[in-house]
């Protein structure tokens, strides 16, 4: 794995789409949708459309979003810790994870989206961490989870890796051992991360190598 | 007539100038004066040999005088003069015994040779020749009659003072071992050449010190080389939303039917 570029290097900006393997889909109606759009082509939906269907204020995006004290302090030690260990690795990346119980209808994934966009960016500080945000959504009601991605860190993620790593935890989710869960997902994000950044830099060589400037797509 | 006048006077102030050296006898060669024989033969010939024997261990002169009865009370100043005059300023010790005196023998000793000694070390030697001159009455003392009273104490007195001679002679071995030292080491500091031992330590002690820095410094290099960033990119906005795109990630746990078998469902 690489270290950091250089200046020239890393002021650099590129498509995303050259790095994402990941397909975008419509939170609303879960269509594929192959080049960014304002509304789904399928069902119109939009920004707009989830703020109707959640018409409260989101909330603040904080490391624990956990009304019903699900993480105890033991269990927000642990987790702390393995989180300053990744961030001696991924510095840029910032975690959120929230336990709430959402009713049988609601989609996860749809409620995440809402949150990370609707929830307020009052300082600079979330402005620049916002779109590095990967957010955990636990419903406790219903025994799922759901991750959401914010636009800086998508484009290097395989989801396909997230699912594995919950589905290792699934026992501990069922038995609502939630601190424990999440430390296993931690501790299994620096292997993801890891991952995308080889896939990166793997990307960034064959880009030079070439001379392919922006092109080559991915999903 | 006048020169005659002058030598004259310069005799008669000579003669009080010169003190009482002028009345103390010669040393005696066996360090016993008895100018009329009163010691048995047996006995000097006894306390000669334990005077030799104080000389050759200890360096130091034991001497015994005998007076007659009519010596009176000057008896012990001639006998202090006595022993300054032939001991000198070593150590020496004398044994009095004035002829039928109940309080006879007495004992005397001195040491007063200028040293370099510490005012503890002289203050402990001078009282280490009172108690031998103590010792030598007391033991002296249970002997019968005055003959015997005078060879044992003069033996005890040759064997007390022949210890203390060793011991005056290791005190001025031992200063002077430590003068040499302080001396070899003053002219020695400025030149002396560095031990060996001292250069191994040092140069040890500047490669640990390297080494540590050198740990540090690559395990530094390496966390810091650890540290990924992921490029910049141009986010692909969609459905008017500011921050995220969503996700596809969803997992639902379920417990199944079959028995205790817990599975999970993912959707995509």
């Amino acid at each position: 794995m690489s270290k950091r570029r250089d200046e020239s290097e890393r002021r650099k900006k590129y498509r995303a789409g050259s790095f994402a393997i990941s397909a975008m889909t419509c939170p609303g109606c879960r269509a594929i949708i192959e080049e960014p759009v304002e509304n789904c082509p399928r069902c119109g939906y939009s920004g707009h459309s989830v703020v109707k269907k959640f018409p409260f204020a989101a909330p603040t995006i904080e490391r624990y979003i956990d009304p019903n004290g699900h993480f105890g302090p033991a269990d927000r030690e642990l987790i702390d810790e393995a989180l300053s260990e990744l961030a001696t690795r991924f510095p840029q990346v910032r975690f959120s994870f929230c336990v709430i119980d959402l009713e049988q209808e609601t989609d996860p994934r749809e409620f995440g989206f809402w949150m990370l966009n609707a929830s307020p960016v009052n300082d600079p500080v979330e402005e620049k961490l916002r779109p590095w945000t990967i957010l955990l959504l636990i419903d406790g009601a219903n025994d799922r989870v759901s991750v959401t991605s914010g636009y800086a860190i998508e484009p290097f993620l395989n989801e396909e890796r997230w699912v594995a790593l919950l589905q290792f935890s699934g026992r501990l989710f069922l038995r609502r051992d939630y601190g424990a869960a999440v430390l296993n997902f931690v501790e299994g994000a620096v292997g993801v991360l890891s991952e995308g950044a080889e896939r990166t830099e793997r990307r960034l060589s064959l880009g030079k190598s070439e001379n392919l400037g922006e092109k080559g797509r991915w999903k | 007539m006048e020169v005659k006048r002058v030598l004259l006077i310069l005799l008669a102030l000579w003669v009080p100038a010169s003190g009482g050296q002028g009345d103390t006898p010669l040393r005696p060669a066996n360090g016993i004066y008895d100018p009329e024989g009163w010691l048995d033969e047996r006995v000097k010939l006894e306390m000669e040999g334990n005077i030799s024997v104080a000389r050759e261990k200890g360096d130091a002169a034991v001497f015994v005088v005998i007076l007659p009865g009519d010596a009176g009370a000057g008896g012990d100043e001639a006998a202090l003069e006595m022993g300054r005059s032939w001991g000198g300023e070593g150590l020496w010790g004398l044994l009095l015994h004035v002829i039928d005196d109940p309080e006879s023998p007495r004992y005397f000793g001195e040491f007063s040779r200028a040293t370099d000694w510490s005012e503890q070390q002289t203050g402990d030697f001078q009282a280490s020749i009172q108690r031998a001159l103590s010792e030598a009455a007391r033991k002296a003392k249970l002997s019968a009659d005055p003959q015997s009273q005078i060879a044992s104490g003069t033996r005890i007195l040759s064997e007390e003072l022949g210890y203390l001679g060793l011991v005056m002679e290791k005190i001025e071995h031992n200063n002077a071992q430590a003068r040499g030292d302080r001396d070899s080491g003053a002219t020695a500091g400025s030149d002396s050449p560095v031990r060996p031992e001292s250069i191994i330590l040092v140069v040890i002690g500047v490669l640990i010190v390297i080494s540590v820095f050198v740990f540090f410094r690559l395990k530094n290099e390496e966390e810091r080389e650890m540290e990924y960033y992921f490029p910049a990119t141009s986010p692909r906005k969609r459905f008017l939303a500011p921050w995220s795109g969503g996700g596809n990630v969803l997992i639902q746990f379920n417990v199944t039917n079959q028995g205790d078998r817990r599975e999970s469902e993912r959707r995509f």
